[in-house]
């Protein structure tokens, strides 16, 4: 079994809005930033995965099982972080630990105590009375407290200083060190990516619009600028999306459509361009 | 072994990396038998993706400067190394051919290559 | 079984913040009973306690605890097991506190047996109304779901009132006495209905 996660050809239906076709596989060991505009279908997709919602199509596997037949399975070592904590704001930590024990039947309420410590949570007080960022940390602390192989975290960091984010980037690193264990991060904070992610899966409006090695992804696009003139009809027809201004324009072309406009400026892309300009190109903005 | 990155010289980090660690095995700072920092220990510490520092070894390796031990880690091979000798050769045929180059923009005859190329000899054993 | 005794135990964590509105219906009827008052200390107790079924519910949707649930590697089934034999036991022990106290404060010398058989009446009638209002809550919500019991309810009234108008009340009772062993049963049957009933509408929620 080499694949954290494979998922292929998965779907949802809703009312409004429609996941198609999204395919990717986390292969173990490694860190898969899962990318994309608000409203794209990140959530729904971790929901889908983790059996939260049923599925209108496509095939879910976790560590190679089936997800639904081995839900339970799947979840003993599965350590999910969400962007708001999962508990009932009245419990202590202290009452998180006896909950956790009737639910995961590998809890370790020593390595669970130990982390409270290591964080400096005190065990006493109560879920409402923490901030976000001790929050993050209890949902991290639980996790790694029942040796959770993969971790799933959805938007952890909105709403966190930069110092509490970059320790995640630590513990993150730390956690997929010995090759066992890895991590699937959904973030509209792409910044936290640019560094660590070895894999990007990056969807928009319930699309999927790319998947594979993150230095790849980056390389497959240019972010080209130019002047008013340079922005043809030719130009605007490769272009995935752009932004026009007084002087001038700049978007975002594959790197193989760029090279035909040497007469525009091209440079390295940051994920952020992509995903914005990505954004504007599909709703026409 | 002494890594530092830069993000904004447009040079890919993976490029850095290799350059930085075969400069220092050159020059001597990194010594054969040396043991490098793991792939993850590397991504770690630089805050870098796995695969990158993967990409690196493995080039490293292929070009003969590092020797991957099954289980054990990575080495720093030495200058005995066939396989560093070789691309060590490669490398200094392309280095001759751009000599060349130049010399014949600058307007000068193979015989002043030569003596140009014994100073610099002389030099370099002098320091 | 174990999971489904992990289940129990977890809703007793659950409704921590809600404990001391167990124990209102308690309070109220020990101050009536000092205060001297002749009302049936179980139908009151139990009446108060059909409410009290809402606090896990209340909790979960407050909490959004079922992305707590989501990410746990227990069966839905087993949640909903566990929640009913939550409400069993806590009715139970509900019960015979009651019981005890009726007994206690008692003014007249009471018949064991026909007062063991209208109590147990009284809280098979309970755990009717108690099958009624589970799925309703899973189904519904609490704040729609809440009402759902009290439409079995007056339909008891109704059913009740109809049958003194017609005069058939006394020999329906005599007969239900009679027949006793059909009072446990029914129970049973909806109650095992409202199980699978709500097992099925658990099955399906999106969390």
């Amino acid at each position: 079994m080499s694949d954290a996660i494979n998922v292929k050809n998965i779907s949802k239906i809703y009312p409004g809005f429609t996941l198609k076709d999204i395919t990717f596989d986390l292969p173990k060991g490694y860190i898969m930033g899962f990318i994309g505009p608000n409203g794209a279908g990140k959530t729904t997709t971790i929901k889908l995965i983790l059996n939260m919602i049923q599925r209108d199509g496509g095939t879910v596997e976790v560590f190679g099982l089936e997800n639904i037949a081995h839900d339970a399975e799947i979840k003993e070592q599965t350590g999910v972080v969400f962007d708001n904590h999962y508990f009932v704001d009245e419990w202590t930590l202290n009452d998180i630990n006896r909950v956790m024990a009737l639910f995961f039947s590998n809890w370790q309420s020593s390595i669970y105590q130990k982390k409270l410590e290591q964080y400096q949570l005190n065990p006493v007080k109560k879920v409402k009375e923490l901030s976000k960022g001790m929050r993050l940390k209890l949902m991290l602390a639980v996790a790694f407290s029942h040796d959770a192989k993969l971790l799933i975290l959805d938007e952890p960091t909105s709403g966190l200083d930069p110092v509490a984010r970059d320790e995640l980037l630590d513990t993150l690193a730390e956690f997929i060190q010995d090759g066992e264990h890895s991590v699937l991060f959904s973030t509209h904070i792409t910044s936290d990516l640019e560094k660590v992610a070895d894999y990007i899966t990056f969807i928009n409006d319930g699309r999927l619009i790319y998947t594979g090695i993150k230095d790849e992804f980056i390389d497959s696009f240019r972010l080209v600028k130019g002047g008013k003139e340079d922005l043809t009809p030719d130009v605007k027809a490769h272009l995935i999306g752009y932004r026009e201004y007084g002087s001038g324009f700049e978007g975002i072309m594959y790197t193989e459509y760029a090279n035909y406009f040497p007469n525009l400026l091209s440079e390295k892309s940051s994920i952020d361009n992509i995903i914005v300009f990505t954004y504007k190109g599909t709703n026409g903005l | 072994m002494k890594i530092t990155l830069s993000n904004l010289s447009g040079i890919p980090i993976y490029e850095q990396i290799k350059d930085q660690i075969k400069s220092q095995i050159l020059s001597g700072e990194l010594k054969e038998g040396d043991k490098l920092p793991s792939l993850r220990e590397l991504a770690r510490d630089l805050r870098i993706s796995v695969l990158t520092t993967t990409r690196v070894y493995t080039e490293l390796e292929k070009e003969g400067f590092i020797t991957n031990i099954q289980g054990r880690g990575c080495y720093v091979l030495g200058e005995g190394s066939e396989l560093l000798k070789e691309h060590m050769l490669r490398e200094m045929e392309r280095n001759l051919s751009d000599a060349l180059k130049a010399a014949k923009i600058a307007g000068l005859d193979i015989s002043e290559v030569h003596q140009a190329l014994d100073l610099m000899n002389e030099e370099k054993q002098n320091e | 079984m174990k999971d489904i005794l992990n289940a129990l135990r977890f809703n007793f964590i659950l409704v921590k913040p809600y404990l001391r509105y167990y124990l209102l219906g308690f309070v109220v009827v020990f101050f009536f009973k000092i205060m001297g008052s002749e009302i049936d200390a179980v139908s009151f107790m139990l009446f108060m306690l059909l409410s009290t079924h809402l606090y896990p519910f209340q909790l979960e949707e407050k909490n959004d605890l079922y992305r707590l649930y989501g990410i746990a590697p227990i069966k839905r089934s087993v949640l909903i097991f566990g929640r009913y034999l939550f409400i069993i036991v806590i009715s139970l022990i509900d019960w015979l506190l009651a019981m005890m106290m009726e007994y206690a404060f008692s003014k007249s010398t009471i018949i064991i047996s026909d007062y063991l058989i209208s109590s147990l009446f009284i809280f098979s009638i309970f755990l009717i109304l108690t099958a009624f209002e589970i799925p309703g809550l899973y189904k519904l919500g609490v704040i729609k779901g809440r009402w759902i019991v009290y439409v079995p309810l007056v339909l008891m009234f109704i059913i009740v009132f109809l049958a003194d108008a017609f005069q058939i009340l006394e020999s329906t009772s005599h007969w239900i006495t009679a027949n006793f062993w059909l009072v446990p049963t029914v129970t049973i049957i909806v109650l095992s209905l409202s199980v699978s009933l709500s097992v099925r509408i658990f099955n399906r929620k999106e969390f």
